[in-house]
């Protein structure tokens, strides 16, 4: 640690770590339970001008777009239940909209090993997190487990007496069909036709379309992790997890 | 708090505070290791204190490397003499990979997340023990282009010193419980471990001291390393290194049960 703090300020920046913590705690519960849609509000800086949400293979840059994101997660969400709602009418049939929504996707981002450090002017902190994850969502070949191994990589900062999210990066080492191996091609499953409209399911448009990591295969070279946050006085004076 | 000791407001803050140093400081090796900076680990989280760095120590299954030295040469040289091996092979079957600097660790992917972390300080402040399980995989590209993906789990023991008011690695144990191909069926692998092609041990090679610490085959539950209990202040009896194993009351096959016991 560079600067020396008070026991004041200690117990004061071992509480706002807790809470750097708990917001990605529950930034995975909103995911885990579909709320994918409650994210922004609940989450995201309503200050930050060059907000950005990044994932492998590009960024969402600014508000609008970042919300288009997690509407557009809510939207398949829906698709998804009403696909399994045509598919199993037995069981689903008689449920409303409202009950049916959130039945099919289980995203499981459980977030371990934190790093993080909070600027010694306060207003900023960074963080970085392992993710030992899974989806299993229902895909055009129907219900498929996911493997996804990667890093959440947050810049935050702190307004109105909260910490909030102003640069999100969530990118993976590992994509693979559950039993499968990560070293091998991938043997897809065969579409099914009742799901064909997942397959033809579009996100929005990435505000910047670039490559930002590489799915591990074996002709990948050394491709290191985000960068491990560092002490720091202000946020001008480090690195940024916002892509450019 | 197990420790009679009692502390004033700003000791019990520090102490608070060193266990989240001490688990940041766990989790950064867990980075390092994602990104190869074997080197950089032993010098940027482990200690520099001379004496410290005579005891060190770093044990795995079947024994420990003591001292720095020691260490450095499995740990850095030895794994870079490996991989600089592995690129030759890659390449002779695949001239298109070239055997340059540049794609030293190409195909290769090491992920050892911790969890579970269980940190217990020492009453005097001046050391720590941690633990930690990880669900880690290795993998490696392989010259018929795929890659070999190998599970991990295992146990990560480490005894914490403070030099300078920063906290670093002084004697760690990673002790792995199984290592089983990935799409796999783990339950029918070989029943008793094989030392000679296991690659943990392989890749281990001959520790400065060669002893089985944690046998695999019935002794998942041997306690090896220990869960650390509050101590107050640091002695062998205690420690992750050499001079702190205990052979475990319940050993081999006098445990009548284990790894593919039916």
């Amino acid at each position: 640690m560079g600067k020396t703090y008070s026991t004041e300020e200690l117990v004061s920046r071992w509480e706002d770590q807790r809470y750097m913590k708990n917001l990605m705690g529950k930034y995975a519960n909103c995911v885990i339970l579909n709320k994918e849609h409650e994210i922004f509000d609940r989450f995201w800086s309503k200050k930050e001008e060059n907000l950005c949400l990044s994932f492998n293979d590009g960024a969402y840059k600014g508000a609008e777009a970042i919300k288009a994101y997690y509407e557009a997660e809510y939207r398949r969400n829906d698709l998804v239940a009403h696909l399994l709602q045509k598919r199993f009418p037995e069981k689903l049939g008689s449920l409303s909209d409202e009950e049916l929504y959130g039945i099919g996707p289980f995203k499981v981002k459980p977030m371990s090993c934190p790093i993080i450090e909070i600027a010694e002017d306060h207003q900023t902190a960074k963080g970085l997190w392992y993710c030992q994850g899974a989806y299993n969502k229902v895909e055009g070949c129907g219900p498929v487990a996911r493997w996804t191994w990667g890093y959440f990589a947050v810049d935050f900062t702190y307004e109105d007496d909260e910490w909030k999210i102003f640069n999100l990066m969530y990118v993976n080492d590992i994509d693979c069909i559950c039993g499968q191996s990560w070293g091998k091609e991938e043997k897809p499953y065969p579409p099914l036709p009742e799901f064909q409209e997942l397959a033809d399911f579009k996100y929005p448009e990435y505000s910047v379309k670039k490559t930002i990591r590489l799915l591990y295969a074996p002709d990948r070279v050394l491709t290191k992790a985000p960068e491990i946050p560092v002490p720091y006085r202000t946020f001008a004076e480090t690195f940024s997890y916002g892509i450019c | 708090m197990a420790n009679s000791r009692q502390y004033t407001d700003e000791e019990l803050i520090q102490r608070v505070w060193d266990v989240e140093e001490i688990k940041k400081l766990i989790h950064k090796r867990v980075i390092y290791i994602a990104n190869e900076m074997r080197k950089e680990e032993l010098n940027d989280l482990w200690v520099q204190d001379p004496e410290h760095k005579k005891t060190a120590s770093f044990g795995r299954n079947t024994g420990y490397y003591t001292g720095m030295d020691a260490i450095y040469d499995y740990y850095v040289v030895h794994h870079q003499n490996e991989r600089e091996e592995q690129l030759k092979k890659l390449h002779a079957a695949n001239p298109a990979i070239a055997d340059i600097p540049q794609n030293l660790h190409i195909g290769c992917l090491s992920s050892h997340p911790v969890s579970t972390g269980l940190v217990e300080l020492a009453g005097d402040g001046k050391t720590a023990k941690g633990l930690w399980y990880a669900i880690a995989q290795e993998t490696e590209a392989q010259p018929d282009g795929t890659g070999k993906a190998l599970w991990m789990p295992e146990k990560i023991a480490v005894d914490f010193v403070k030099e300078n008011d920063d906290w670093k690695i002084w004697h760690i144990v990673v002790s792995t419980d199984l290592v089983s191909e990935a799409g796999e069926d783990y339950s029918e692998q070989e029943v008793y471990h094989n030392y000679e092609t296991n690659p943990v041990d392989v890749e281990f090679g001959t520790p400065t001291i060669a002893k089985l610490i944690h046998n695999t085959d019935f002794n998942w539950w041997d306690n090896y390393p220990p869960m650390p209990e509050a101590y107050e202040t640091f002695s062998d009896a205690v420690s992750y290194g050499p001079e702190g194993y205990v052979r475990p009351a319940l050993y081999g096959l006098d445990s009548k049960e284990g790894r593919n016991f039916r």
